[in-house]
């Protein structure tokens, strides 16, 4: 079935991503473990017709994101003209006071989106969830197929698809564009962060320093970063690796020991931009997501080109009765937990367990959001010799300068086990390279 | 503000903090400038810090006024002084205005005034009455906290939260006021937590400020009273966390000792 000389190849390359570093970490009983993220050679492959129609709605997706983000830290009018529930908004831990009236460079929030799709069995593409704050994982699809088309050129010449080796070039775009003056970094929380191959890996390819933060300083209102021999130099942007609440302990976490003392005043006064901004929590909690189409009418007048998955709110009346009717179908999500913890099959719950979720549930059903579970696609992945079928999503990515651009291309991460949904890499699974035919 | 009914107060707010050994790359926030609303003019106000050094100042997503700057040199000890006067009056309250933003925030639980078993029993035994309003309810509250809680210093610390000082029954300003913060909000009633000055000598004070009917009513439990002219506000946010009067950071491996003394006398 398949005959590709690129497969024959799938050892080589995975040697490779082993010799390049190209892990993660990951934390399991307090110990740190880096593993390595298993690939596998078999492209997912998306037609052109069918990317050119994503691309359409995630641009539309990520605009309306933006304009969400900026109506909630000033005027939340999508709030007083009752779109959305205050308490989905100000309850939330993903909404920040301290961002409030705030207003980042070139008014670009959301500058590097990751946003989670599946396709159905129907063909239907979904949406799964929004990442709008440190979605990380771009650097994988780029390394993989640039290994892919050492070990394999002849496969390169065979099919006709979009090089995705200008991720750089557009991530270095949307950090220029919005660079208030001088040089642009990259902050990482350092080598135990379990993207650390990524961040060094994007330093490198955009030409941006890589820095932690002790080596960042905040002076006259200005953020400087200072050099081995003590000099001092302007950044005007900083693509932040680190969790907002560890960004700055004069303003957030006062525990915190990687971030930058006062370089939340600094950006207060417009003299750094901070890429994505901080505060955009609110726009990707899991609550929220529900009202996102709703958003894309709201801001945008357009009907939303892309679907979400279909999802209950037992916050309204309405909706918690379907979810207790329809309990074993849904799969019940926990919004304030992310990287595929806290999410529940009703199907696999004892009777025992249920029925203490349930109490969960309604005594706090702004928690949790409910949604039908999507039969999706399975993709073919290799497995020794042989070719089995396996879960697999896709994260695209949505770059954001003078206007949005789709990197033509994306991780498909899949479950290696084959009763699983979870396609997280912190859960065990591999990756794919994505092509997006030319023609 | 009708002048006939103001109290002209002379403040001061002296703060030193000693460290066992120097310290350095000290970088310091001080929230603690006063400003002018309906119920109290700000005449003069002025802040001086040791050793000294360039202040910047900036407003933060609140609305208070702070003051920030870094220390690099080697120092022993670190002092400020905000000194100033305050044109008071009885009883006006300060407008609630501008987009839900302002507001919105203040209805929904912090992380110091999240309720538990506690403070959602204590609820249960006192309920806001059907049809009482936003003020009479908080009134209410004064009497009931006052009664309710032993005022004793020391049992409480700046980490203890609403539930663990209900569940004690005593604490200080500080526990007082997320008390009733914790119970306004649950019972719908947008509050926030103010930092100030008392008239008299001694300590910084904490108390809330209400939302109703279009404006902030201060009201201040650990006194069993509303706030009146003899009170300064210096910050508001959701809870003791925003209205931290000094955050700092530094290299240093020291203990250190603070001191704190607060005058406020008629003029």
């Amino acid at each position: 079935m398949y005959e590709m000389d690129l497969l024959d190849n799938t050892e080589s390359v995975n040697k490779l991503l082993a010799r390049y570093g190209v892990k993660f970490g990951i934390y399991k009983n307090n110990t740190f473990k880096e593993q390595l993220f298993p690939f596998d050679a078999i492209p997912r492959v998306i037609q052109k017709d069918e990317f050119d129609y994503l691309e359409r709605g995630l641009k539309q997706r990520v605009m309306a994101l933006n304009l969400f983000l900026d109506d909630i830290y000033h005027d939340k009018k999508i709030v007083r003209d009752n779109v959305i529930p205050e308490d989905f908004i100000f309850a939330s831990s993903g909404y920040m006071p301290e961002c409030e009236g705030m207003t980042p460079p070139k008014h670009i929030y959301s500058h590097i989106s990751g946003i989670d799709l599946v396709k159905g069995k129907n063909g239907e593409w979904y949406i799964l969830e929004d990442n709008l704050r440190v979605p990380s994982g771009a650097s994988y699809p780029m390394i993989a197929r640039d290994l892919c088309r050492r070990s394999s050129p002849k496969t390169f010449k065979d099919n006709i698809l979009c090089d995705n080796r200008n991720y750089a070039q557009l991530l270095r775009n949307t950090l220029d564009y919005v660079n208030v003056e001088g040089h642009t970094v990259i902050l990482t929380p350092g080598r135990y962060n379990a993207a650390y191959f990524e961040h060094s890996y994007l330093a490198e390819k955009t030409g941006s320093h890589l820095v932690n933060g002790s080596e960042l300083t905040v002076e006259n209102d200005r953020l400087y970063y200072v050099d081995y021999r003590g000099r001092k130099e302007r950044v005007g942007a900083v693509y932040s690796r680190i969790s907002d609440e560890y960004l700055d302990p004069m303003n957030f976490n006062p525990e915190s020991v990687i971030g930058i003392p006062h370089i939340f005043d600094v950006y207060r006064k417009g003299n750094v931009a901070l890429v994505n901004a901080p505060g955009n929590g609110i726009a990707d909690d899991k609550g929220i997501y529900y009202f996102v189409p709703k958003m894309i009418r709201y801001y945008l007048d357009e009907e939303p080109v892309l679907s979400n998955a279909p999802t209950y709110l037992p916050f309204y009346d309405e909706d918690m009765s379907y979810v207790l009717e329809h309990f074993d179908d849904l799969v019940l999500k926990d919004v304030a937990e992310a990287g595929g913890y806290g999410v529940v099959f009703g199907s696999s719950m004892t009777k025992q367990q249920k029925d203490s979720f349930i109490e969960l549930l309604k005594r706090e059903p702004r928690r949790f959001i409910a949604q039908e579970v999507i039969d999706f696609q399975d993709l073919d992945i290799q497995e020794g010799k042989e070719v089995v079928a396996r879960k697999a999503d896709l994260r695209a990515f949505v770059l954001m300068a003078d206007e949005p651009r789709v990197w033509k291309s994306g991780l498909t991460r899949f479950s290696r086990n084959p009763d699983s949904f979870i396609v997280n890499s912190s859960q065990g699974g591999g990756f794919k390279d994505t092509w997006v035919l030319s023609r | 503000m009708n002048e006939q009914s103001t109290r002209m107060l002379n403040f001061s707010y002296k703060m030193q903090l000693a460290f066992s050994d120097r310290v350095q790359n000290h970088r310091f926030t001080l929230r603690m400038l006063p400003q002018s609303d309906e119920r109290q003019r700000i005449t003069r106000c002025e802040l001086y810090v040791q050793p000294d050094c360039e202040l910047h100042e900036d407003y933060d997503s609140f609305g208070n006024r702070y003051a920030h700057g870094e220390i690099q040199k080697p120092h022993e000890r670190f002092e400020v002084e905000l000194s100033g006067q305050a044109q008071v009056s009885m009883q006006t309250p300060a407008a609630a205005g501008g987009p839900p933003g302002v507001i919105a925030p203040y209805r929904f639980p912090s992380q110091y005034t999240r309720a538990g078993d506690a403070l959602r029993r204590y609820y249960e035994n006192n309920k806001r009455r059907q049809g009482e309003s936003s003020l009479g309810y908080a009134e209410r509250l004064l009497h009931l906290l006052y009664q309710d809680i032993e005022y004793v210093q020391g049992v409480t610390d700046i980490h203890t939260t609403a539930e663990e000082a209900i569940a004690m029954r005593s604490g200080v300003c500080q526990d007082y006021a997320h008390i009733m913060l914790s119970l306004c909000r649950i019972a719908d009633i947008p509050s926030r937590y103010v930092v100030g000055m008392m008239s008299g000598e001694g300590y910084s004070h904490a108390w809330v400020e209400i939302c109703a009917e279009g404006a902030w009513y201060g009201m201040d439990p650990t006194n069993d009273r509303p706030v009146d002219d003899g009170y300064v506000k210096i910050s508001h946010g959701r809870d003791y966390q925003d209205c931290i009067v000094n955050r700092g950071v530094f290299n240093g491996y020291v203990t250190q000792t603070q001191n704190i003394s607060v005058v406020v006398q008629d003029k």
